[in-house]
């Protein structure tokens, strides 16, 4: 591995943690209010520390990209959506579920300011934020067409996919 | 009855508890994310693939290479 593929390598690694750790996070976020275990403070623990591995694999995969010399990505690129013409669609998506998970995740930390009521209506929408980095991965991911990186995702994201589809065909089914 | 400072002593030990075992939840969790991150950067080192290398498009930087990073062998890097 050279230094350039080192931080390429890196970026990737990165992604793919933040990725698991962001769908793990969803399904421990779902099983608390889904009210499909008892509450516990453990529970809300695990949640969580999710969400901040989360957020720390996801700064080393996008900061690690400014490292890379091949695809001489800038701060700009990897911060704006549609900055960088290299697959923008992929690349937004990615750059915007980052920027909602970032943002609505450390928002836990300013609930009683947000007010608690409104911040759990905000907090829903991380689901969202998680669809749309799975899309990035599977668009834009060098990986996504390895068996290893489907059989991994899969185990994380079907699992939360599934419990998300449950929380939601209720709400579905009372406005039909 | 307990007293009290007896009450008090047994809440303590029932915090201190609940404070170590957040604790060790934070450091698992911590720890297999570490984990996973080596396991990942190993098996993508290891494997040596850097890219694919089927599509051809144009980057940001006004060069034309493949859909994603091109392998250590297409570039001429070791």
């Amino acid at each position: 591995v050279t230094t350039d593929q080192l931080f390429w390598v890196t970026s990737r690694a990165g992604g793919i943690v933040a990725l698991a750790a962001a769908s793990l996070a969803v399904t421990a976020g779902l099983l608390m209010g889904g009210r499909f275990v008892p509450r516990s403070v453990d529970l809300r623990v695990v949640h969580e520390t999710l969400s901040l591995t989360t957020l720390a694999a996801l700064a080393v995969h996008v900061f690690a990209l400014l490292g890379d010399g091949f695809i001489n990505l800038s701060l700009a690129d990897i911060l704006i959506p549609f900055a960088s013409s290299y697959q923008s669609l992929w690349m937004a998506a990615g750059i915007t579920g980052g920027w909602m998970l970032t943002i609505l995740g450390l928002s836990y930390y300013a609930r009683t300011r947000i007010g608690v009521a409104r911040w759990r209506k905000l907090h829903r929408f991380t689901a969202l934020a998680w669809l749309l980095g799975i899309a990035h991965a599977i668009g834009q991911g060098t990986d996504a067409g390895t068996l290893p990186f489907a059989i991994a995702l899969a185990a994380v994201a079907l699992p939360a996919l599934g419990l998300l589809a449950m929380r939601l065909a209720p709400a579905t089914e009372a406005a039909t | 009855m307990a007293s009290s400072s007896e009450r008090r002593e047994t809440a303590r030990q029932a915090l201190a508890e609940r404070a170590r075992r957040i604790s060790a939840i934070r450091r698992r969790v911590f720890a297999g994310a570490l984990a996973a991150f080596v396991m990942a950067w190993s098996v993508i080192a290891w494997s040596g693939s850097m890219g694919a290398t089927s599509a051809a498009s144009t980057t940001s930087a006004g060069t034309t290479q493949s859909q994603d990073e091109p392998s250590a062998v297409t570039t001429g890097q070791s």
